[in-house]
């Protein structure tokens, strides 16, 4: 990758929703670099995408796809043995979006090819530049509200419309390899790991698991896990789901007081009650305001690290603890309501 | 019209799909859920276990099958959304609706419209009738909305299938939205309930809902065009049965001159006016500000005389404290109220609620347990994978 001030070529492969809503409008506005090619399966979903940025070249096999510097894999998970070893062969580095991969096995082989070939591979956590988990970073950091007692974090909506196609990664759970704790628990276990600075794959480990499935498709989710943080391990509660509306957040008890870190990148970072009720609210003088500008800030980061080789906060390495901590709690669900059945 | 034998339902994952699938079932009708795809069907069998679900398009093509073919009613609780492109919240929910009438046992659609055809603040009026067949809505939803209920009652005509309008007020209950936003509001110190909450509220509980739709299938259609509320209901009601169920204290008044002067601002609202209070609001002390221009003005203020200078100084200093004044009100209130809680009641005739049931399904005991259990949820964190809650 050059190091001087050509530009940085991209190509992307997958041409879904967070592709052409979300890395595209970044991509297309940063000077320093040029996407040159998109590439999906779907050589209509590409073309579409494509018309749409402005970019030149649309392929449906990564294998006639020319030269680039950096590749976005925005593929669903299940579908992602098949691309990231290709992409890292071909001597481009990769920025995979989450989740990053379905077992710990997965993601240190991704992460091991990479190294091997002196490649630089990195996960959209975007979550970790939200202002409001940014900023409770550096407050925990400085250790101003003592050690942390406990952690209840939940993301969790009645799901009531499921939109007009068939498409999506909760539609097929064996290619997409989703599934609630995968799509949104992703989100939710990294933002707590990264919050206690537990990112490392033995950081973690579940006491329990329970899951909601029907009709093959899983719903809901609910682990415990202990995480263990320079202070001594800490209980982590963890729930995500699509069939109830929760109390949604990341609340990290201290001995005094509990500190509310919001989801989303619009959202507060907060002092409550332990019954979730609001002493006074937080400046969040770290992160990202929006998710645009996160998605800029990771790339960002990312593009720094193939030019330096210097780790970023999105370098693959530090997901690794919530690839296994996934791992981990579907190898020893208790589901609880498991419906067998498939539709006819 | 017979009993009907199976009644097929759209939007069934929907907050009033679902607990319409409870009500037919329970009260013995064969219901069966049409959702798109198998995410829907996961969600409904989750919420209404035993349901008979079908998976597919509820437009299909000419030479496919209707998932609904063999039902005999339909009730259309689905909507389609417009996916951010205005006309399309017309022309899909057409399409959805003549692909309803292509189900060849249909003898009955019943399809749901909303109060928001009579505008987003009713205003009082002489003639319901009138009222009612002329309604004028004032958002783009409402307008869609009688578009498709228009087109529904023309088509329906043409089929020979029976028609039913049902113009829904707002739905409260357990686990829907506008009862969080009725609890949210409760719980915020600075809310105050506009007119004291004595306006008919156009809200229906779920539950009574189901129960009116239960009933509309047994007794079949008596009008063409319904209102569906409990019409006798107002704000303060529905505040009260919210607060007393979760044992939070009654919201207080708005007073009536300030319930007056929103309602006035809600009214009397247009484009004009929107693009006065966006002049208003346009950030000019930025732009006085920035480097270049704060020189210019100074350059122009040297050579201005003094006396001219004076009298502006005091308009700025009679004037400037407006916008900050506005925004410590703003801070300080519960944001903006939503219109509906500023209307008066939609015109009838209303379909018949029965009376709620000693019991069970529907009871107010029912209700409020409910409630409370999904109140309990979202109010505070818990750590619910070791309370083992969900068998």
């Amino acid at each position: 990758m050059n190091n001087g001030s050509a530009p940085t070529s991209i190509g992307i492969v997958g041409a879904g929703v967070v592709t052409s809503g979300a890395h595209l409008p970044v991509l297309v506005n940063m000077p320093e670099v040029t996407v040159d090619w998109i590439c999906d399966r779907s050589l209509g979903a590409a073309k579409a995408v494509a018309k749409s940025y402005g970019i030149a070249k649309t392929f449906s096999d990564i294998s006639q796809c020319p030269d680039v510097d950096v590749v976005l894999v925005a593929t669903p998970v299940g579908s992602r043995s098949a691309v990231v070893p290709a992409v890292l062969s071909r001597g481009w580095h990769a920025f995979c979006e989450k989740p990053f991969a379905l077992t710990l096995a997965d993601h240190e082989a991704y992460v091991g090819q990479a190294r091997a070939a002196n490649l630089q591979i990195g996960v959209g956590q975007v979550r970790r530049y939200a202002k409001p988990t940014a900023s409770a970073r550096a407050i925990i950091e400085r250790g101003f509200l003592g050690p942390i007692q406990r952690v209840l974090a939940a993301d969790g909506f009645h799901m009531r419309g499921t939109g007009r196609s068939g498409a999506g990664w909760h539609m097929n759970d064996r290619t997409a390899g989703g599934g609630v704790l995968a799509e949104c628990g992703s989100h939710l276990i990294d933002q707590v790991l990264y919050l206690l600075g537990a990112t490392g794959a033995a950081s973690a480990s579940v006491r329990h698991c329970t899951q909601r499935v029907h009709l093959g498709l899983e719903l809901a989710s609910s682990l415990v896990a202990d995480v263990a943080t320079t202070a001594g391990p800490v209980r982590c509660s963890f729930d995500v789901s699509l069939l109830d509306d929760l109390c949604n957040g990341v609340f990290i008890e201290f001995p005094s007081s509990v500190l509310r870190v919001g989801l989303a990148f619009e959202e507060t970072l907060t002092l409550v009650t332990k019954d979730g009720d609001l002493l006074t609210e937080l400046v969040m003088p770290e992160g990202a305001a929006s998710p645009i500008q996160g998605f800029y800030l990771e790339w960002q980061d990312f593009l720094h690290q193939c030019r330096t080789g210097e780790p970023s906060v999105v370098d693959a390495a530090t997901v690794a603890g919530t690839t296994a901590l996934i791992d981990k709690a579907r190898r020893m669900e208790q589901t609880e309501w498991r419906d067998q059945r498939k539709l006819a | 019209m017979a009993r009907p034998t199976k009644i097929g339902v759209t939007g069934a994952t929907g907050q009033v799909g679902l607990r319409l699938l409870k009500h037919l079932r329970a009260g013995g009708l064969t219901a069966i859920a049409a959702v798109r795809n198998p995410l829907g069907a996961a969600l409904c069998d989750a919420a209404v276990p035993g349901c008979e679900i079908r998976v597919g398009s509820l437009t299909p093509d000419d030479d496919r099958q209707h998932v609904l073919d063999d039902c005999d009613v339909i009730i259309n609780c689905a909507i389609e959304a417009s996916g951010g492109i205005p006309r399309q919240a017309y022309t899909r929910n057409r399409q959805l609706l003549d692909g309803l009438l292509r189900a060849k046992a249909l003898k009955w659609l019943v399809h749901f419209s909303t109060v928001a055809v009579y505008g987003e603040v009713i205003v009082e009026y002489d003639d319901a009738d009138r009222a009612r067949a002329h309604p004028r809505p004032t958002s783009e939803y409402g307008r869609s909305k009688l578009d498709v209920e228009r087109h529904a009652v023309r088509r329906t005509r043409q089929r020979g299938v029976t028609c039913t309008i049902l113009r829904l007020g707002h739905v409260y209950g357990a686990g829907i939205a506008r009862s969080r936003e009725i609890v949210e509001l409760a719980r915020h110190p600075a809310f105050r309930l506009p007119f004291g909450g004595r306006l008919p509220s156009n809200a229906v509980h779920a539950d009574a809902l189901g129960a009116a739709m239960l009933g509309l299938m047994h007794d079949g259609p008596r009008h063409e065009i319904n209102g569906v509320a409990e019409p006798a209901d107002t704000w303060r009601d529905v505040f009260d049965w919210h607060t007393s169920g979760l044992g939070l204290p009654a919201v207080a008044d708005m007073s009536e001159a300030d319930s007056i002067a929103k309602r006035r601002q809600l009214v009397a609202g247009s484009p004009l006016g929107d693009a006065v209070a966006w002049a208003k609001g346009l950030p000019l002390k930025s732009l006085v500000r920035s480097p270049a221009t704060f020189d210019l003005a100074l350059r122009v203020l040297v050579r201005t005389p003094s006396s001219i200078t004076r009298r502006v100084a005091d308009i700025n200093r009679r004037t400037g404290a407006r916008a900050q004044i506005a925004r410590a009100h703003e801070s300080s209130g519960a944001g903006p109220l939503a219109s509906i809680y500023f209307s008066e009641g939609m015109p009838g005739p209303f379909v018949d609620l029965p009376s709620m049931p000693a019991n069970g399904l529907g009871s107010e005991a029912e209700r409020v347990r409910e409630l409370q259990a999904w109140y309990d949820l979202w109010r505070r964190p818990q750590m619910r994978a070791a309370m083992a809650r969900w068998a």
